[in-house]
């Protein structure tokens, strides 16, 4: 009776607490949102962006050649550099061509390293070499007329190479290669939900409830509320104290993750991360016996919990 | 004693008061210096994965022929490119059957037979052409091999029509052998030229950060979280001034703001000193060391003194103004980029951060450590 009592009193304690309502607020309010976020669609194709600052119309060109080539690629103009970059870093584009200005006058005049095309890649776009290859073959096709002008260097007879030219590039006299791939890859469309970390922010949430039902046992020592009281009444309560803390969270977190994933493996490990939080705390509270060394502590200890989690969700 | 001279004897008290502070402040700015470059080190390696996409298997047959040496030449030149080499692994079988079982076997995804006379077709123009079995012609990985494919036979046949065009003009408008010969030699040059992509092209590593690279931003934000945490350390020092002794400094014409201005001279300096372990380790890691720095932190080692004295002002305990405190340093951080790259951001967010400090103490405190 003695137990239930202390249980009681301790529950109402921690959940007057302003802190404690607003972090269990947040987790319902994480669910809430995510169950309510529409599902979004995107579709799973190989993006290339391309900026260009060239002003002659070979990019658009050279873009129009490879849509009619049915590339697996998809060609985009973005608006500018930094939008070009921000797409190749965040994942969105494979890889990026910028294109300086000038850039197509040289290379048909053959200025090597003048004024290079700058392909910007992350350490994720494995396919930018390939990539290179789709877009160097389809700009080279757009501007070898150019080229061979350029360098033959006898205007009279222009009319009569560009004729030839065209009769070698549709004729069987030269080396042909049919693709041997079926028309147009058609990527599948990914429908996804925006994911939200509640499982890790609810695990979070547990450590710190366990840290907090600590503090107030501390504080509540250092107000000599328990001088008449022995050892095992003391543990008693310390365990009450933390145990109470915990414990809502952890309904809350289970109740949450239910909704989210339905009956996964995570139920139980939300279950045996209350546990060790509450070991944890115990054993913390056998190094760490004054409050005001807790209250600066729990920054710190809940600083390498986000670190650890951040970090084991991105290896 | 007027206003001035009590301010002068509060800030010199306030100087004997958090000298006491400092070996724990220097102590917990190692701890946990440590621990967030670790983490920025590991996020920094770890951020852009590795692409999952492996090399497609393409195996070849060649027939005996007197071209042979030439066409196995070019086959090893195609095996050299960094296109082919990242999308698919070229071998040479030993006979068409074998060719067909590995086909069957799954072992390999293309089968090209190469014919006799092929390279001597090439150069007179009678193109013999290859036979490609391909074993599954729908997945994507027979998409981009097929289309690396592609590519190289449009630059042949692109410089094939350009030089045969020139024989022709040049033929039928009589001009001289050694003319006809020259231009057909500067054409093949130039088209050859034209096809090494990699004199008009540089490649550029997309993951750095600001103006230096991933790690070094992770290190600068490190820096950043440790400093505005140090807060833990440093609370009970700005919030030192009990109800008696504030009320005690009134009398003396001493209100908030002159202790909040103590507070923030005090600070700084200490938060300075904090900075001087990780300026000196970074410096050992990098193996150089940015001098200026020392002077160009000032303005995000400021930032930050204000910051954590405005949260010491408006909060009652100590526990309240190091949650509220972490809580700031994580939204800065996140906002600023600290956490995540800014390009990972929703755009929303990536707006804000212009208007907040997260940004711009990780660009200082960069600048500060490398001179980026």
């Amino acid at each position: 009776m003695q137990l239930l009592n202390r249980f009681t009193v301790f529950t109402k304690r921690i959940l007057a607490h302003k802190l404690y309502i607003i972090m269990l607020a947040s987790i319902v309010l994480l669910t809430v949102i995510y169950k309510f976020l529409p599902e979004k669609s995107q579709s799973t194709d190989i993006k290339v962006a391309v900026f260009s600052e060239d002003p002659s119309d070979y990019t658009d060109l050279t873009i129009a050649e490879i849509v009619r080539s049915n590339s697996i690629y998809t060609f985009y103009l973005a608006k500018d550099e930094a939008t070009l970059l921000r797409d190749v870093k965040s994942g969105f584009a494979e890889c990026g061509f910028v294109i300086p200005n000038g850039f197509f006058t040289d290379y048909i005049k053959g200025h090597v390293d003048a004024n290079p095309i700058q392909l910007y890649k992350t350490p994720s776009s494995s396919l930018s070499t390939a990539i290179a290859e789709t877009w160097f073959a389809n700009m080279y096709q757009i501007v070898a007329e150019d080229i061979l002008l350029e360098t033959v260097n006898l205007p009279e007879f222009n009319t009569d190479f560009i004729e030839r030219y065209h009769y070698y590039t549709e004729s069987d006299e030269t080396f042909q290669m049919k693709n041997v791939t079926e028309d147009v890859f058609s990527f599948e469309t990914m429908v996804y939900r925006i994911t939200l970390p509640v499982y890790e922010i609810t695990l979070l949430l547990l450590l710190f409830s366990g840290l907090l039902g600590l503090l107030l046992f501390e504080q509540d020592v250092e107000k000599r509320m328990y001088l008449s009281l022995g050892h095992y009444d003391l543990f008693q309560i310390k365990a009450m104290s933390v145990a109470t803390a915990i414990l809502p969270v952890l309904a809350t977190g289970l109740v949450s993750t239910l909704t989210i994933n339905g009956l996964t493996g995570q139920l139980l490990n939300l279950l045996f991360a209350g546990l060790l939080v509450f070991l944890f705390t115990f054993v913390l509270s056998l190094f760490i016996r004054k409050s005001t060394l807790l209250a600066k502590v729990l920054p710190l200890i809940l600083l390498i919990s986000i670190l650890g989690v951040f970090v084991k969700s991105i290896m | 004693m007027n206003r001035f001279s009590q301010f002068i004897r509060l800030l010199r008290a306030d100087f004997k008061r958090v000298t006491k502070y400092i070996p724990s402040m220097l102590i917990s700015v190692s701890i946990l210096f440590v621990v967030c470059a670790c983490a920025g080190y590991v996020i920094s390696k770890n951020l852009y994965k590795e692409n999952s996409f492996s090399a497609v298997n393409v195996a070849y047959y060649m027939a005996e022929s007197e071209d042979a040496d030439m066409t196995l030449l070019s086959v090893e030149m195609l095996q050299e490119v960094d296109s082919v080499k990242n999308t698919a692994s070229i071998f040479r079988v030993d006979s068409i059957e074998e060719g067909y079982n590995m086909l069957e076997n799954g072992d390999i995804l293309f089968f090209i037979v190469i014919p006799e006379q092929f390279f001597n077709g090439i150069v007179d123009g009678t193109n013999t052409p290859l036979d490609i079995i391909v074993r599954d012609t729908s997945s994507v990985s027979s998409y981009i091999t097929n289309e690396v494919f592609l590519s190289y036979a449009a630059y042949l046949s692109i410089a094939q029509s350009c030089i045969y065009s020139v024989l022709d003009v040049t033929r039928a408008n009589d001009f001289p052998a050694d003319e006809i010969h020259d231009l057909d030699i500067r054409v093949n040059l130039t088209f050859i030229d034209r096809m090494n992509k990699d004199s008009y092209m540089d490649i550029v590593d997309a993951t750095d950060e600001g103006k230096g690279t991933l790690l070094q931003h992770y290190l600068a934000s490190a820096l950043m979280l440790v400093l505005l945490l140090l807060s833990v350390v440093l609370m009970p020092f700005i919030q030192g001034h009990s109800g008696g002794i504030t009320k005690l400094l009134k009398l003396r014409k001493i209100n908030n703001i002159h202790i909040f201005l103590s507070n923030l001279i005090c600070t700084i300096p200490a938060f300075y000193l904090a900075f001087i372990p990780c300026y000196i380790g970074i410096s050992i890691y990098n193996k150089s060391l940015f001098a200026p720095g020392l002077l160009t932190v000032l303005p995000s080692i400021c930032t930050i003194a204000i910051i954590v004295n405005l949260v010491g002002l408006i909060s009652r305990h100590i526990f309240t103004g190091n949650m509220i405190l972490f809580c700031i340093t994580l939204i800065l951080a996140y906002i600023g980029g600290g956490l995540l790259p800014h390009a990972f951001l929703p755009s929303a967010i990536q707006a804000i951060s212009r208007v907040l400090p997260g940004e711009y103490l990780i660009a200082g405190f960069a600048h500060a450590l490398f001179g980026i």
